[in-house]
């Protein structure tokens, strides 16, 4: 089975479901995206399979075991990280102890490692280490955010909209450091809003709408798909 | 014409009547405050029983002072006191938490609001406050002993023939360098540690601290510990320094309320800075000036009347004032703490 699987999720936050059997899967080495109309429930879907969310129905596996009752907390460490939309920060805090909370479950002692890593990954969060991220651009954030979530090596990256407010190349910069991020064989899940180019490096394509699947394929099948481009890619 | 020795003079009034005061006075608020702005920052709460919680804890330093002049123990110079601090400090933190588990939880599980929390951290106050009337009584206990003064009012007259004799009495040096240590080692914890980051993280951004896996119940109970910790030493610090008696402790609040709001509440070093202030305001304030002036103006210049601002009698509409041109003007506080909500 694929190695993160998420099947038929049905479930809200109240009585009325905003995921209608939804299916979701990401292999090691990937990029899957999800794409959608605002509200469709990217957001939830991605709450779901990190736990954030009671689900009515649907199982969620990762390498072939059953997740589906695990916290978030317990996601985290067994592999699952998550950027959120919004707030993925602390922003009282320093670019390096933002990185060093990420490591919060790790007792080894090659932390160092791993920021130095990441400093490399992005290098002008290794010049901003003492500066408190509330303090750094929409896009300087952006990196100080997949950076803590990278703190955990994961083996499941998940990203909300990790370019929202962010310039074009700055976007191109960070879909780059992503595809580096996959080459080392973490799967990666993303939902984005600039759907045309998260699309051009993904391998995988969902199209939500209504908290269902409308359409999968590759990348390059949506974005050569007619009813896709014209109803979610703007023409 | 002005002579040396008056404005010398004046100066030790100063320093007896104001300065010292203030800075033992300023350091006992700033320690109550920490306590007020972390339950905040972290819990996300104003905890309108710290100030019995710090009358509880005075209260365990006492019973145990007591025990211990009973059999024969002192600390020689310094104050019995001392000794009992650091088993009453467990005693505040065990209350603490039994409340947590028994009270708070029980709120925090159910999500409820901010308002809600003052509601039942107000209960708590009411329970608090009658566990020490019970215990000890409502009326006023001292339970200082040891040596009164570092610097003696007659002996430093004597030896520097001037009129006035600079006095600083043992738990005013005391309040200070025990808040420092304490303070500095606080900060060191907050600054440095892995589990104090954790707390700070947490009071930044629950959400993420949660999916960086750090564990809310762990950081709660760490607050706690360390409140109850500061609020005891607070309230052990001012009853030795002035007396204990349960109700001034409760009207303590008002002016720790007003440090941490002043120095933006959630912030630390916001806290510390607040309470200074606080006290140099509520001191000078309500300092009666006339024989320091007497001391620096020509006879026909000399007061008539006391030359105060506001009689003692009036000392926390101070702290009210500020809190409320601080809400009006900058509620962040002047360290950018939380807006109150
Ligand atoms: N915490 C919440 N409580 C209740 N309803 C919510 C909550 N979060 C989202 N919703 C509702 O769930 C639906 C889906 O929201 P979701 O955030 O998943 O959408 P999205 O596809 O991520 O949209 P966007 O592109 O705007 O981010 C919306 O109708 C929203 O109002
Ligand atoms: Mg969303």
């Amino acid at each position: 089975m694929i190695y993160l699987t998420a099947e038929n999720m049905t479930g809200g936050y109240g009585a009325t479901d905003i995921l209608n059997g939804c299916s979701i899967s990401v292999d090691r080495g990937e990029i899957a995206v999800i794409v959608g109309p605002n509200g469709a429930g990217k957001s939830t879907a991605m709450k779901a399979m990190l736990g954030m969310l009671k689900l009515r129905k649907g199982q969620i596996t990762l390498d072939n075991r059953d997740i589906t009752a695990l916290s978030p907390q317990a996601r985290v460490s067994v592999g699952i990280a998550f950027v959120p939309q919004t707030n993925n920060v602390f922003t009282g805090m320093t670019v390096e102890e933002n990185l060093e909370m990420g490591a919060y479950l790790r007792h080894d002692h090659n932390i160092h490692q791993t920021i130095e890593e990441i400093y490399q990954l992005f290098p002008i969060l290794g010049k901003k280490r003492r500066q408190n991220a509330g303090e750094l651009s929409g896009g300087q954030r952006q990196q100080v955010a997949v950076g803590r979530a990278m703190m955990t090596q994961p083996s499941v990256l998940m990203l909300d909209e990790p370019t929202a407010g962010v310039s074009p190349i700055v976007m191109d910069e960070l879909f780059d450091r992503i595809l580096e991020v996959k080459q080392t064989g973490v799967a990666i899940l993303m939902v984005e809003q600039n759907a045309a180019q998260a699309l051009n490096i993904a391998d995988k394509g969902y199209v939500l709408v209504n908290g269902t699947n409308k359409h999968t394929g590759n990348g390059e099948e949506l974005l050569a798909n007619p009813v896709v481009r014209r109803t979610f890619l703007g023409g | 014409m002005l002579e040396l020795t008056d404005i010398i003079n004046a100066l030790v009034l100063l320093s007896n009547f104001v300065l010292i005061p203030a800075l033992s006075y300023g350091s006992q608020l700033a320690m109550g405050a920490l306590g007020i702005t972390l339950v905040y920052g972290v819990l996300r709460f104003s905890n309108f029983a710290h100030g019995d919680l710090m009358a509880f804890g005075t209260m365990l330093t006492i019973l145990l002072t007591w025990w211990l002049q009973s059999i024969g123990i002192s600390l020689g110079a310094f104050p019995t006191a001392l000794l009992a601090l650091p088993f009453a400090i467990l005693g505040a933190i065990a209350l603490s938490l039994i409340f947590d588990k028994s009270v708070y939880q029980f709120y925090r599980n159910q999500k409820s609001s901010p308002v809600i929390f003052v509601i039942v951290s107000t209960g708590v106050m009411f329970m608090m406050n009658a566990i020490v009337r019970l215990i000890i009584g409502p009326n006023d206990q001292r339970f200082f002993d040891g040596t009164k003064f570092i610097i003696h009012p007659r002996e430093f007259k004597d030896f520097t023939g001037l009129s006035e004799g600079l006095a600083i009495k043992s738990t005013q040096l005391l309040t200070v360098v025990i808040t420092l240590v304490t303070v500095i080692a606080l900060f060191w914890f907050l600054q440095k540690t892995r589990t104090g980051k954790s707390m700070r993280a947490y009071s930044d951004n629950e959400d993420l601290a949660l999916l960086s896996g750090i564990n809310p119940n762990k950081v709660i109970w760490i607050t706690w510990i360390i409140v109850a910790a500061l609020a005891t030493t607070a309230g052990t610090l001012y009853g030795l320094d002035k007396s204990f008696k349960p109700f001034t402790y409760f009207m303590l609040l008002l002016p720790m309320f007003a440090s941490a709001i002043l120095g933006g509440i959630g912030n630390p070093i916001g806290a510390v800075v607040g309470g200074y202030v606080i006290a140099f305001s509520e001191v000078l304030v309500t300092y009666a000036y006339k024989k320091f002036l007497i001391y620096l103006l020509p006879e026909f210049m000399e007061p008539r009347g006391l030359a105060q601002f506001l009689s003692t009698d009036y000392k926390f509409a101070v702290s009210f004032i500020i809190l409320v041109v601080v809400l009006l003007i900058r509620p962040t506080g002047i360290f950018k703490g939380k807006t109150i909500r």
